[in-house]
């Protein structure tokens, strides 16, 4: 069967290959992506496995993994909503509010650097290590009860043998350096290549998109428009690199959502690029996030701060967004940190409509019951 | 002249040599120290309440008036940066194991110095297969891909939390897929010099408050961030005696405030 036909036949397009049978060593797992579409890279001293994927995929459903017992990985990335959660900011296990809208996992094999503006945090290892045990907010809250959490999992079926499966012959392999590595794993398995817009674009299915959405395609690569210029590439992310190209240099931008006292700077709970590099020109820059799933993780910005789509393109049609009110008032649009491709555009309405019909276009609805992905426990 | 007192060296394996009296001495090299690190004392109401208070330090020496340098060795520290976590959170006062050269006695001690967090060398590791000290969870700074040097997490009288944490910033990786290989921009390591005067063991004394009221002062609950992020942090970084424009030490690292040494006779114990 060829690899065309087996995509079209299939709703599912992934398939996971391994040769390792139960009573051999766990072998490098390879990712057969639909259309030939380049690999993501994955990191060398963590090579994807079987074994490491089905126990990870376990770890990031159970709420074990949290101080208080109350919350899991997928607790704010959920299947349903992309891996996202619905809400304009995260809520931690002890009920301490993120300053950030929860990320999807969708393709985040794909995505270095990761957050939504650290150039320092590359890969998925160092990542997992914000929600696990960042105190600022707390989120999972696992600081000060790792031991505890160790002996839950040791005890808690199917984990010793999905342990020793991962890590064959490990003397304990009940470590949280395991934990990180089988539940990035699992994640980058979260993969995602099957919406109408991967059937119009790889699959060369020219009925894929109706003619809204073409002209929508059309419009979002346009050089009036400019919106490739950061939501480029197969992921529609600046962020996103495989094993044929190289990371984007600088990543980030400001996209002129704040102004205030008119001196260019965001709201002191989270001003981006600068809060890790403390350089005035980075003020309020932020990752152009991955586009893929976007009309179902609402809402939208860094913060949360913009509920639909809708509004997002009008905010980018006035090239900023101008507060009037309120403590975060300020003219965004005059942010002088602001990204040289976020200027005003004249779009009419039918114009703003295409691009919505576009955006819907990136959605893949198998990526939200997928039977591979969803949560292992319901079944036990 | 300042003599500082040894405490006998109850783990060595190796006696006194005969022609040295002193019985702290455990060898003709080493010597016993006596060290501990005190939290300043704070009374009255309305005081914040101290929830978190932990900080690595390594490097450690003791100063003599002619300008000899004598390094401190912990006991209990890791390898050969020496690096110890000294954990205040739940203890006013914690000892620090040591040794120093037996040539400390007949030196005219005028200081102790030391650095205030984790070296770059070791700051931007993998913290989850590091060794002990390094492996304390709520001490790694993801954020900022290296280690909180000086973790203080407090309630405030109003109930509110306040947290101070120090660490490098504004790190760079060479390469997108390495941690920095370069010194971070603001690397917030600091030297501390501490004068000396007395004739006991040694006690440095940490005082937390002066940190809580900086950013009381600015009505700021969270500093997390480099010296020039915001006002109560450059406030709060000042007290170390960094600069929040040059990012360095002010002076010769003596004006900071929140490090005091004593001699065990002067503490408040």
């Amino acid at each position: 069967m060829s690899k065309r036909l087996s995509c079209k036949a299939l709703s599912c397009l992934l398939f996971l290959i391994n040769a390792a049978c139960s009573d051999k060593p766990p072998q490098k797992m390879s990712i057969l992506l639909p259309f030939d579409l380049p690999q993501a890279v994955i990191p060398q001293d963590n090579p994807l496995t079987k074994e490491k994927v089905r126990l990870g995929r376990y770890l990031f459903y159970d709420k074990r993994l949290s101080g208080n017992g109350s919350m899991s990985c997928a607790s704010c990335h959920q299947p349903a909503l992309a891996f996202t959660d619905g809400k304009r900011v995260a809520v931690g296990s002890t009920g301490e509010l993120h300053s950030r809208n929860t990320p999807t996992l969708v393709n985040v094999a794909y995505m270095h650097p990761l957050t939504w503006s650290s150039p320092l945090i590359q890969e998925l290892e160092q990542q997992i290590l914000i929600p696990l045990f960042s105190d600022t907010p707390v989120e999972m809250g696992v600081s000060e009860h790792e031991h505890t959490i160790l002996e839950a999992l040791r005890t808690q079926e199917p984990y010793p043998a999905l342990f020793e499966a991962a890590w064959p012959g490990q003397e304990d392999a009940f470590d949280f350096n395991n934990i990180v590595m089988a539940i990035a794993s699992f994640v980058r398995s979260i993969l995602s290549f099957n919406s109408d817009f991967d059937l119009y674009a790889y699959g060369a299915q020219d009925t894929a998109l109706s003619d809204s959405q073409l002209r929508g395609l059309n419009l979002f690569m346009s050089e009036k428009l400019e919106c490739h210029h950061c939501h480029g590439g197969i992921n529609f992310s600046q962020s996103s690199t495989h094993a044929l190209n190289n990371a984007s240099d600088k990543p980030f931008h400001n996209t002129g959502l704040y102004n205030l006292h008119n001196t260019g700077d965001y709201p002191e709970v989270d001003r981006g690029l600068f809060d890790v590099t403390g350089l005035q020109e980075d003020m309020g820059k932020f990752k152009a996030p991955s586009l893929r799933n976007v009309a179902l993780t609402a809402p939208y910005m860094h913060d949360g701060s913009v509920d639909s789509l809708r509004e997002v393109l009008d905010i980018y049609a006035a090239g900023g967004r101008d507060m009037r009110a309120g403590v975060y008032a300020g003219d965004g649009r005059l942010n002088p940190h602001k990204s040289v491709f976020v200027r005003p555009l004249q779009l009419s309405e039918t114009d703003i409509e295409d691009l919505l019909q576009f955006l819907h276009a990136l959605t893949d609805k198998s990526i939200l019951m997928n039977e591979n992905l969803g949560d292992p426990w319901l079944n036990n | 002249m300042l003599i500082l007192a040894f405490s006998a060296w109850r783990l060595s394996l190796f006696k006194p040599l005969s022609f040295l009296t002193q019985e702290s001495v455990i060898s003709a090299e080493t010597t016993a120290l006596q060290l501990r690190f005190d939290t300043v004392r704070r009374t009255g109401t309305g005081a914040p309440v101290i929830k978190d208070l932990r900080f690595y330090v390594h490097d450690l020496q003791l100063l003599a008036s002619d300008g000899q340098v004598f390094p401190i060795h912990l006991d209990n520290a890791d390898g050969e940066h020496g690096i110890a976590l000294i954990d205040m959170s739940r203890q006013r006062s914690v000892p620090l194991p040591a040794r120093v050269s037996s040539a400390t006695l007949s030196a005219d001690i005028n200081a102790v110095a030391f650095k205030l967090g984790v070296p770059f060398a070791l700051n931007h590791a993998n913290p989850l297969t590091a060794r002990t000290p390094l492996n304390e969870s709520a001490m790694y700074w993801v954020w900022q891909q290296g280690y909180k040097f000086f973790k203080l997490d407090s309630t405030s009288a109003s109930g509110e939390g306040v947290s101070f944490h120090l660490g490098s910033a504004g790190c760079e990786s060479e390469s997108a897929l390495r941690p920095p290989i370069v010194e971070c921009r603001y690397p917030n390591r600091v030297s501390i010099v501490l004068g000396l005067s007395g004739s006991e063991g040694l006690v440095i004394q940490v005082n937390p408050w002066v940190v809580l009221q900086a950013m009381q002062n600015h009505n700021m609950n969270l500093c997390s961030a480099a010296a020039n992020f915001t006002d109560a942090c450059a406030a709060a970084l000042s007290l170390f005696g960094i600069d929040p424009v040059s990012d360095r030490c002010v002076g010769d690292c003596r004006i900071q405030q929140v490090f005091t040494a004593k001699i065990m006779a002067d503490a408040d114990e």
